[in-house]
């Protein structure tokens, strides 16, 4: 059984590593819980837009899919390399990314 | 020509609950439909115990009704169009029709999960799918059954085995999924293996027998061919509009490793979707017809389980050096190739289709080869009573040489 809590260390732990991937080793973390939604924004200092950065952010976008998140929840958080983002993106409501002064972050908000 | 793209799951569950019921009617045996179905509904079920044994008419009315039943659970869905998972659930349990499965004994685990969703204070609907794959242990309600039908003490222990059976079915699922890492596609195959392996560890106390069973029909070889054949024109007719994109699309796709949970519907269109199960399932196909593998219960079952998963996970890349790892087991084995003890773990195989697909042939080959060893050695853990039985061996094989794998990666990056 889902519990939100466990979902959305879940969640960090995807997208931080998405950061890591890209070597990007510091970022700062917005990580709000509260009884309707949870939303994390994660903005790291970044020379150059990662190149799977627009594709990264459409994957968040897929629609969310109840039956797979209940069903693969135990997944999530288990990214590798070489795969793809949709089925974090199925686990979520809102992603937004941004690249701007530098400065690079994804916004998502997942709704209960 | 009728230009309907994309059904429905609703419309498209329909249309094959008619095409099935008319094969019904057409079978020879179709005076004797209703006494071959209860017979069935009835009787004990075994994981090799084709439906077809009791007769051709009431094997595909079994099968109607089990089609009516999901058309009915899955009224209220508001998805606008087919997902990958309910696709490969669908395939799974229709294709388990034909060998084991029935409305009386998929009930009780349905009404466990029901339960279950009730008591987590979640919507069934997150549950549809996970309800066609948990019936995998409907022979064990089959056997209390069976036991005897005028005994009330009997039919009411079913339903509670049943019940518990669902009841604990999803998450236990959901936990083993990390056992694998989603490089098994039949999840729920693994899941059922343990949950009817510790069931019937308990019958040793009550006296309690499972006669080992093995009824396969081949009679009806050429209706069974027939319907497979004219499942594949249902997709082609209403899907492959636009086969060129259809078929550029199917080389991007053919890239996607297939580890769970790869939806093929949220990457690709419908179309190419369909054009993969199309493909897929022709080669599959001709691969049989070339073994001189005839078409029973459990073979059609296999392959329609197959179509099903054609959109979540499986394609011609990474399921054939599966099934080539099965051939190269049996040869050395000196079995048969057309024998019931390949033809199933040979379609049944390809749930380990993502090492294929993240791995690479090699990886996936060897794959079949341990899997072909294994399926047989596992079986009486459960003695029968898991329908999945490929599934439940897949589990291990993907547990077993997935980390290996990745060890050896993480030194020779180059090897595979």
């Amino acid at each position: 059984m889902i519990t939100e809590k466990n979902k959305s260390t879940r969640i960090l732990k995807e997208i931080t590593g998405y950061f890591l991937d890209q070597c990007l080793m510091q970022f700062d973390i917005h990580f709000n819980i509260t009884k309707t939604e949870f939303e994390l924004i994660v903005t790291a200092p970044c020379k150059e837009k990662p190149k799977s950065f627009d594709r990264f952010i459409e994957e968040l976008n897929v629609p969310r899919e109840l039956e797979i998140e209940e069903y693969y929840n135990a997944l999530l958080g288990s990214h590798t390399q070489h795969e793809d983002y949709s089925f974090l993106g199925k686990n979520i409501d809102v992603a937004n990314g941004n690249y701007e002064n530098n400065q690079l972050s994804v916004q998502i908000i997942r709704y209960f | 020509m009728l230009k309907i793209y994309s059904l429905r799951y609703q419309h498209f569950i329909f249309l094959l609950f008619c095409i099935t019921l008319s094969f019904a009617f057409l079978m020879p045996d179709r005076s004797t439909m209703l006494q071959q179905y209860l017979t069935l509904i009835t009787g004990q079920t075994h994981l090799l115990q084709d439906s077809f044994y009791v007769g051709g008419a009431g094997a595909f009315f079994n099968t109607s009704t089990l089609l009516l039943f999901v058309f009915l659970l899955s009224f209220d869905y508001k998805e606008q169009r087919l997902s990958g998972i309910q696709l490969s659930a669908l395939g799974l349990f229709i294709g388990h029709s034909f060998f084991g499965l029935n409305l009386i004994n998929t009930l009780p685990i349905i009404l466990g999960i029901r339960l279950y969703a009730a008591w987590t204070s979640q919507t069934f609907k997150r549950f549809i799918s996970v309800s066609l794959f948990s019936c995998a242990a409907s022979p064990l309600i089959s056997y209390f059954i069976s036991i005897n039908l005028n005994n009330v003490f009997t039919l009411i222990l079913a339903i509670l085995i049943g019940v518990l059976i669902g009841f604990i079915s999803p998450p236990l699922a959901e936990h083993f999924v990390k056992f694998h890492q989603g490089f098994s596609l039949y999840n729920f195959g693994f899941t059922t293996g343990i949950i009817t392996m510790f069931i019937v560890t308990f019958f040793q106390y009550f006296n309690l027998e499972i006669e080992s069973i093995s009824y396969i029909e081949t009679k009806f070889h050429y209706y069974l061919m027939s319907y497979y054949i004219t499942i594949l024109s249902v997709i082609a007719f209403f899907y492959l509009k636009n086969h060129k994109h259809h078929l550029q699309e199917l080389r991007k796709l053919f890239h996607s490793s297939g580890r769970v949970p790869d939806d093929f519907f949220s990457k690709f269109d419908t179309g190419t979707v369909a054009m993969n199960g199309f493909v897929t399932g022709s080669v599959y196909l001709c691969l049989l017809l070339c073994l001189k593998i005839e078409f029973s219960g459990p073979v059609l079952g296999a392959l329609l389980s197959l179509i099903g998963f054609c959109s979540f996970g499986k394609h011609l890349k990474n399921t054939i050096p599966t099934s080539i790892g099965v051939l190269i087991a049996a040869l050395l084995m000196d079995i048969d190739l057309n024998s019931i003890t390949v033809s199933l773990p040979l379609l049944f195989v390809t749930s380990l289709s993502p090492i294929t697909g993240y791995y690479g042939i090699f990886c996936g080959i060897l794959a079949g080869f341990l899997h072909m060893n294994l399926v047989s050695v596992v079986m009486p853990l459960h003695q029968g009573m898991n329908l999945f039985n490929n599934g439940f061996s897949s589990g291990f094989i993907a547990a077993f040489l997935v980390p290996i794998i990745d060890t050896i990666k993480e030194n020779k990056p180059n090897t595979f």
